[in-house]
């Protein structure tokens, strides 16, 4: 068993896990289940969580390895009273359908407006490309992105 | 990683080549590769994410240096890198993937899809290699001339990658069905053209063959000429003689064969409009 320490959404949390363990299975082990096992093998993105701030996916990084490090989840975005402006802005772009992949979209496209805070299409098709989505078709979430960004953009000035 | 009982985080190059010795450990990087491990030899893992001398990226006059643990998402938009390695960069897997997937993993990896051997290997790059013996530079064509894992046995650590700008045009073009797949078919060239005249060429491929490779045929058909559709349409048949493809179930010989001779004339033609 291997000792580890990390921060999840400002939560510190100490345990002793087993090797093979993956950040992906540790994150639903205890009880953040935004965080979904789609293919379990790095294809998919539906595991995707920011990890000291950086977008990858949870199922090709070990809990060994994230432990000393701080991962955030779609819980520390926002909620249903306070949403994020991805948030508000998916849902008012009819972005979501079954919403399996969205948590980890949602963090993809956060991350991408960090670095790109007026994003071009391309910038946005590129900062995407690591989330499949069977439901819409991938031109709603373009729109919604570009939403947000210019809503956080407003923010940022207020 | 189901039998690992140790799992290591050296601080430096010097303590993760000391870990290195026994045959049954594995070293960790970006992990795309190894993190779904399920060989049971494994029993150390070396984390090398705390190595913080191998993460910059330096440029200086005329020669680049990649650290080991730089990201493909750092090659994507450092400045001043040669069109030709950023697009190599960007051909490979997804932005959560490129985000850790580490120059020393492409080339540690030996898997017939790499994008970043190829690209490498038409600039000449060399390795830089640490082990318990010293330090080593070695060729990335001599580095590449067996499987990365042979060629890493016995306790060796990626430790940089070094590249003179010796080619005054770089090229880099990946064929696959997506963005994000793996490549059906990847090249590289690099050229040094003085007065209208190639004086020297490289061109390098992947995916078509098991392993990332010079195609010296195609190279020497170029030296000599002058760049353009008469000297590349010449390389690209030479290119296509001298190269027997690896079967891929996704495509047939001979669409293998036409995709080589038509992305050989692309990517020459690519890198004779860049600017180095």
């Amino acid at each position: 068993m291997i000792p580890i320490e990390l921060d999840i959404n400002g939560q510190t949390i100490e345990m002793e896990v087993v090797p093979d363990l993956t950040l992906l299975d540790l994150l639903r082990a205890v009880g953040v289940v935004s965080v979904k096992k789609g293919c379990g093998e790095g294809d998919c993105g539906a595991c995707g969580v920011l990890l000291d701030g950086v977008y990858v996916k949870s199922c090709l990084i070990l809990a060994a390895q994230a432990s000393g490090h701080s991962v955030e989840t779609v819980e520390s975005l926002g909620n249903v009273e306070h949403p994020h402006p991805l948030q508000t802005a998916f849902v008012d772009a009819g972005a979501v359908q079954c919403g399996f992949c969205i948590p980890s979209m949602l963090l993809a496209a956060k991350s991408l407006i960090e670095d790109h805070p007026e994003p071009t299409v391309e910038q946005i098709r590129e900062g995407l490309d690591g989330n499949l989505c069977r439901c819409t078709g991938y031109v709603k979430q373009i729109e919604a992105v570009q939403t947000a960004a210019a809503v956080m953009k407003e923010e940022d000035h207020d | 990683m189901i039998n690992v009982e140790k799992f290591i985080r050296p601080a430096t190059v010097a303590a993760a080549v000391s870990h290195l010795k026994t045959p049954d450990s594995l070293i960790l990087a970006g992990g795309t590769g190894v993190t779904l491990s399920r060989d049971p030899n494994v029993r150390t893992v070396i984390d090398l994410s705390d190595l913080q001398e191998l993460k910059s990226i330096d440029l200086t006059d005329n020669r680049i240096r990649l650290g080991a643990m730089v990201t493909m998402t750092q090659l994507r938009h450092a400045p001043g890198l040669p069109a030709a390695l950023v697009a190599a960069a960007r051909a490979i897997g997804s932005t959560p993937l490129r985000n850790v997937i580490t120059v020393g993993g492409e080339l540690a990896r030996g898997v017939y899809w790499n994008d970043l051997p190829v690209a490498l290997l038409a600039m000449d790059a060399v390795v830089e290699i640490a082990s318990e013996a010293g330090v080593e530079k070695l060729p990335i064509a001599a580095f590449l001339a067996e499987h990365p894992k042979k060629t890493l046995a016995g306790g060796k650590l990626i430790t940089a990658v070094e590249i003179e700008r010796r080619f005054t045009q770089v090229g880099y073009v990946k064929f696959a069905r997506t963005e994000v797949d793996y490549a059906i078919c990847n090249l590289a060239c690099g050229l040094r053209v003085e007065d209208g005249v190639i004086r020297e060429a490289r061109v390098a491929m992947g995916a078509i063959v098991p392993l990332a490779r010079r195609i010296p045929e195609a190279e020497q058909s170029l030296v000599g000429a002058a760049p353009g559709e008469e000297a590349f349409v010449r390389a690209a048949k030479a290119l296509v003689e001298a190269v027997e493809p690896r079967p891929d179930f996704r495509v047939s010989r001979e669409y293998q064969r036409q995709l080589l001779e038509s992305l050989t004339r692309r990517v020459l033609e690519s890198a004779s409009q860049s600017e180095q």
